[in-house]
């Protein structure tokens, strides 16, 4: 496989201005000759079905929620960075630039990375144009506020609900085009196959999961948006239908899956509490700007936290990290809080989680100040924990959040797949190893709103005046087959434990051997023990109902399927990566002093795995990473 | 503690079905769960012992994508002020209650299946003008307009609205006003809004009428059960708008 | 025409016509009722009173008008209701009233509607009924000695107080859907308009049953 990444040439900042006037156009007449599939309708999906179908094209856009408003962009919190250095603090698209490459580990794209920075200050505009109502001062001009792993305030927020209000602006141009006709709009649809004719992407197959009718549909272009696949650790901060599926299916037609392995697990979310849980929490990282984290000393202390003096306390990011304190990227804090519990010093019951405290911050600014900055947060974590945060320090803990791995894309963000573009959290392109906070959603809407619509004509142009390709192609047909195999097998097999039984068990696996921290010896095991249990999932599963209905164990359980492949290929990445970087932290490769230790000389490479059929291994491509602009150091926040 | 508790859920196979109560008996309820999970525990035993599972709506469990609905002993979103199911805990309830779980109940949102409806027609709203026309690529600078701060904090207010649908169940007549309101409120007071001001109430509310909502009569049941507390002044401040609109257009050639 | 037919038709617009409607007739009320009070002055002033009203042309211009302002207020609360109950048509097997559902909110339609039957009771009785004393030589009907004569049966005062505190009922609630339907109530006036709605659904009703418990429980 030939991994052609197609980055412009010529100095980084002239790159996205030189590419654009480079990309063959197609002229209004000829664009609504096309029709492209746009799947998924969270920031990215939503930003790009409204905007490819406002330049003219033919849009059909899908999701599996019953409105496109409820992708899971919508739980999004804490805000969106951009580079438009209105509180005058030195920021820069360059800054940010560096930023966001630094924070992930030096694993990413430099050019996507530069691009990301410049289009970030057109999303601001963008969403106050289409009435996002975002944070603003006295006098009427927004606000902004610092957020994790930066030392400039750049992130644009909307109380603790951005990714909702974002969201909704982006649905509401969604669904401007819906009401003007340019965009066929089918909620409540699955895809469960990639259609490709002579190796391009030309439709995909979908289950309407009202009446479970298998449906195909053809287009000259798909554009996945189909988010991230974190919810493989069964708990996670993602939605409960988050799932890889579509991205899965596309992989198995041809699409290289790059960096699987690089996932993010959030450090403030809630700790687990029970057996029964489904789902963790998550509290907005701006919690940690003006709440402190700490342990006790002493191990073995058993007092109640606001009885334990100063003294007594390790605040352990700001003792190891002085410069950065409680602002440290997500990465390095999650790893700080699992290493203080593994070491003993955890509080809880089940001693594993950590204070967040807002004793100094009610203090210091007073308890009203707090409430209004925090207020929403408060009251979640009061009525999930049933604990008042404002008298007792909040416990939490790091779960499962982001992916930063996906579906391998160029610049153009298209996959290796001809006419298959991946968006969003689905590509792997922008976040390296680790993303830091604030990013998603910048990433998420620069993709949809102002790659995609430049990129795609590239694309389109070469197949103007070619032969249209409908539904009655054998290919629709075949896929049509292939998924209905698919769903007979599953609800044939009539054992015994439900899919959500084994997605836990799936889970579990995942985050005891190729979680927050991973080792050689377990990912070996995980090797071995998930496609045991993937055996087991396929004799012993039970589904209730029939597939001519709406069925939401059916559903599940051919996600779960394709988590555990997924979960095997993390698993492999993982193994290959000798190093450590970001979200990746094998235990093997760290500095004296716990840090994570990268091996550029070996590794600075995106590894895009190459699907070889079901009973053979995946192949390895490498796309070498090369920095002009940022120079190569072990990350510091010291 | 760990408690028993009757459930009378709402079963119905299809929009066709007519429907029925059936009663659930449940066990080893922990007060740290989550209603949902409650109900997941439920489904897993129902799947285990070959029974259907129950059908209901739900995706972020945190309270934000408006997915989940649930009217539970006779109140949407259950018995918590300002919480959507998904983010309402069993220790809200005790050994030996009975808990009736129905769906939102309204003609346009019809039942999909046990407890899903289908709340499209909310979408059908908004695409009837629930926007600012804005083409991609065509703002200004995010500055070029400042918005006070008390106009944006009360244009949040109602754009904090999750399109859960739970007005309209609350509604003795099942209106859907809080949730056109919250939209129309969000874009009539931000200057962004103000070209498609008139035009959009007016559009808005000709289809919240044909897709067969009923009419606020002023009882502020939707405002006490909005998990977002979206306030019934809304209500006013679109009744004004749409007088406004309509006066407008009267005189206007 | 469609189009204003249209707006008419709208929810809001039904509502906005229920309001204004609703506004007329409690201008009407008002003014019924200071009328009445003219029977403390005496059976001549009162029955001067009624007679310079009937003799007046423009009469029947404005009972044309309040008749079909009466009708307006009916029919449209009569298609509300019944549009109302088509949006549920399955209703909820356990309901709780959270917000500010009040029996008079409720029974809006009931309370309507009784009052309603009091109005054409009232007009049979007294706008068209039979005289107890004749009328003077000019003309002047005896009205005041046929109010006195239908007061002092305790049924008939019953009857009209009970439908006064229903008129009072619907007041109640109806004075500050007005000021919402309209778009008037500020969020800071919000609590003041609902005391004075409460206080002049009172306020109406007690001043109506002076005079069935005057002229048939004191007099």
């Amino acid at each position: 496989m030939e991994l052609n990444s197609k980055i412009p040439d010529g100095p980084i900042e002239k790159k996205w201005d030189k590419h654009k006037f480079d990309v063959k156009l197609v002229n209004p007449a000829n664009k609504r000759k096309f029709n492209i599939i746009v799947v998924g309708t969270g920031l990215a999906g939503g930003s790009a079905a409204a905007s490819l179908a406002e330049l003219g094209y033919n849009v059909k856009c899908f999701c599996i929620q019953d409105s496109p408003r409820r992708a899971h962009s919508i739980a999004a919190q804490g805000g969106i960075n951009a580079a438009k250095n209105y509180q005058n603090d030195g920021d820069s698209v360059y800054r940010l630039f560096y930023d966001t490459v630094k924070g992930g580990d030096f694993r990413s794209r430099e050019a996507n990375v530069y691009r990301l920075a410049q289009l970030s200050v057109n999303i601001i505009d963008q969403c106050v144009a289409q009435g996002v109502p975002f944070a603003r001062d006295y006098g009427g001009l927004l606000d902004n506020r610092s957020f994790g792993g930066a030392q400039v305030s750049r992130t644009f927020y909307a109380r603790g609900q951005t990714g909702q209000q974002l969201l909704l602006g982006a649905y509401s141009a969604l669904s401007r085009q819906i009401s003007l006709g340019n965009v066929d709009m089918y909620p409540r649809h699955e895809m469960l196959d990639l259609v490709t004719v002579d190796g391009h992407a030309r439709g995909i197959i979908t289950r309407n999961l009202v009446n479970g009718s298998i449906e195909p549909h053809a287009g000259d272009a798909v554009v996945l948006c189909t988010g991230g696949y974190v919810n493989v650790f069964y708990l996670s901060t993602n939605g409960q239908g988050c799932n890889v599926t579509a991205s899965w299916r596309a992989y198995k037609n041809g699409a290289a899956f790059a960096n699987p392995c690089y996932t993010q697990i959030h450090p403030t979310c809630l700790p687990v509490s029970g057996d029964h849980q489904s789902k963790l929490t998550l509290m907005s990282e701006s919690l940690r700007n003006d709440g402190r984290v700490w342990v006790p000393k002493n191990k073995e202390d058993k007092r109640r936290p606001n009885e334990i003096p100063e003294n007594e306390r390790d605040y352990y990011l700001e003792r190891r990290y002085p410069a950065f304190g409680n602002l440290v990227p997500r990465d390095v804090a999650s790893r700080a809080a699992k290493k203080m519990c593994d070491d003993g010093f955890g509080v809880g019951a089940a001693k594993t989680s950590v204070y967040l405290d807002f004793a100094n911050a009610i203090e210091r600014m007073g308890k009203q100040t707090v409430e209004a900055k925090y207020g929403n947060l408060f009251q979640m974590y009061d009525r999930i924990t049933d604990e008042n945060p404002y008298k007792f320090p909040m416990r939490i803990y790091p779960a499962p959040h982001y992916a930063m791995g996906g579906l391998w894309v160029d610049y153009n963000l298209m996959s290796t797949v001809p006419g298959l573009f991946v968006l969003g959290e689905a590509n792997f392109s922008d976040h390296g190893a680790n993303r830091l906070g604030a990013s998603a959603l910048m990433q998420g809407l620069a993709d949809g709103y102002f790659v995609i619509p430049y990129t795609i004509c590239d694309y389109l142009a070469e197949s103007l005046g070619k032969d249209k390709i409908d539904t009655s192609h054998a290919s629709f047909k075949d896929g049509e087959k292939a998924v209905n195999d698919k769903l007979k097998k599953l609800l044939s097999i009539k054992g015994k434990r439900t899919a959500d039984e084994f997605h836990r068990k799936l889970g579990r696996i995942m985050w005891n051997r190729c979680g927050m921290s991973r080792h050689k010896d377990g990912l070996t095991e995980a090797l071995e023990s998930i496609p045991k249990l993937r055996e087991e999932f396929y004799s012993d599963l039970i589904i209730s109902g029939s597939g001519e209905e709406l069925n939401q164990s059916l559903e599940k359980a051919g996600r779960v399927a394709d988590f555990f492949e997924l979960g095997e290929l993390m698993v492999r990445d993982a193994l290959n990566r000798n190093e450590s970087c970001g979200g990746h932290f094998r235990e093997e490769y760290q500095t004296e002093n716990n840090e994570a230790m990268r091996d550029d000389e070996n590794y600075s490479y995106a590894a895009a795995w190459e699907y070889k059929g079901e009973n053979d291994a995946p192949a390895l491509n490498k796309e070498p990473l090369e920095f002009e602009h940022v120079h190569l150091v072990q990350r510091s926040y010291k | 503690m760990n408690f028993s508790i009757t459930l009378k859920i709402w079963r119905q196979k299809s929009e066709f079905d007519t429907g029925r109560f059936v009663s659930y008996n449940l066990d080893h309820v922990s007060p740290d769960m989550s209603f949902l999970e409650m109900l997941d525990t439920l489904n897993v035993q129902l799947e285990e012992k070959g029974k259907e599972t129950v059908a209901f709506d739900h995706d972020c469990r945190e309270g934000i994508c408006g997915a989940c609905s649930l009217y539970i002993n006779g109140e949407p979103h259950g018995p918590d002020r300002g919480t959507t199911t998904c983010q309402l805990h069993m220790r809200r309830f005790k050994e030996g209650d009975v808990i009736y779980i129905e769906p939102w109940r309204a003609k346009p949102f019809k039942v999909v299946k046990d407890l899903v409806v289908d709340r499209s027609s909310f979408d059908r709203i908004i695409q009837a003008g629930g926007y600012i026309s804005v083409n991609t690529g065509n703002a200004r600078d995010a500055n070029a307009i400042p918005i006070g701060k008390t106009k944006s904090d009360l244009a949040f207010d109602a754009a904090a609205c999750i399109g859960c649908g739970a007005c309209v169940a609350a509604c003795k007549n099942a209106s859907a006003m809080l949730f056109v309101s919250a939209k129309v409120t969000q874009l009539s007071i931000l200057p962004q809004g103000h070209p498609e001001r008139y035009d959009r109430v007016s559009k808005m509310v000709s289809v919240m009428d044909q897709e067969g909502f009923g009419n606020c009569t002023n009882e502020g049941e939707c405002e006490a059960a909005c998990p977002k507390e979206i306030k019934k002044e809304n209500i006013s401040r679109l009744n004004r708008e749409f007088i406004v609109s309509k006066v407008k257009s009267a005189f206007s050639s | 025409m469609s189009k204003n037919c249209a707006v008419l038709d709208s929810s809001i617009g039904k509502k906005v016509i229920m309001a204004i409607t609703g506004a007329l007739l409690f201008g009407f009320l008002l003014s019924h009722l200071a009328g009445n009070f003219l029977m403390f002055c005496g059976a001549e002033a009162y029955n001067n009173y009624s007679h310079a009203l009937v003799s007046n042309p423009l009469i029947y211009v404005a009972e044309f008008f309040l008749a079909a302002v009466f009708l307006g207020h009916i029919i449209n609360g009569i298609i509300l209701t019944v549009r109302n109950k088509k949006a549920r048509p399955v209703e909820y097997a356990m309901t709780q009233s959270l917000g500010e559902k009040s029996i008079a909110s409720q029974t809006m339609i009931w309370s309507g509607l009784i009052v309603f039957y009091f109005l054409v009771i009232h007009l049979v009785t007294f706008k068209f009924g039979t005289d107890v004393s004749p009328a003077s030589a000019d003309g002047v009907r005896d009205i005041y000695s046929l109010v006195v004569a239908r007061f002092s049966e305790k049924i008939y005062s019953i009857f009209y107080i009970m439908c006064m505190i229903m008129l009072g009922f619907h007041l109640s609630h109806a004075i500050q859907s007005l000021f919402r339907t309209l778009g008037l109530s500020q969020p800071k006036y919000l609590a003041i308009i609902k005391v004075l709605s409460i206080l002049t659904g009172i306020g109406i009703a007690a001043g109506y049953c002076i005079f069935p418990i005057y002229f048939g429980f004191i007099k």
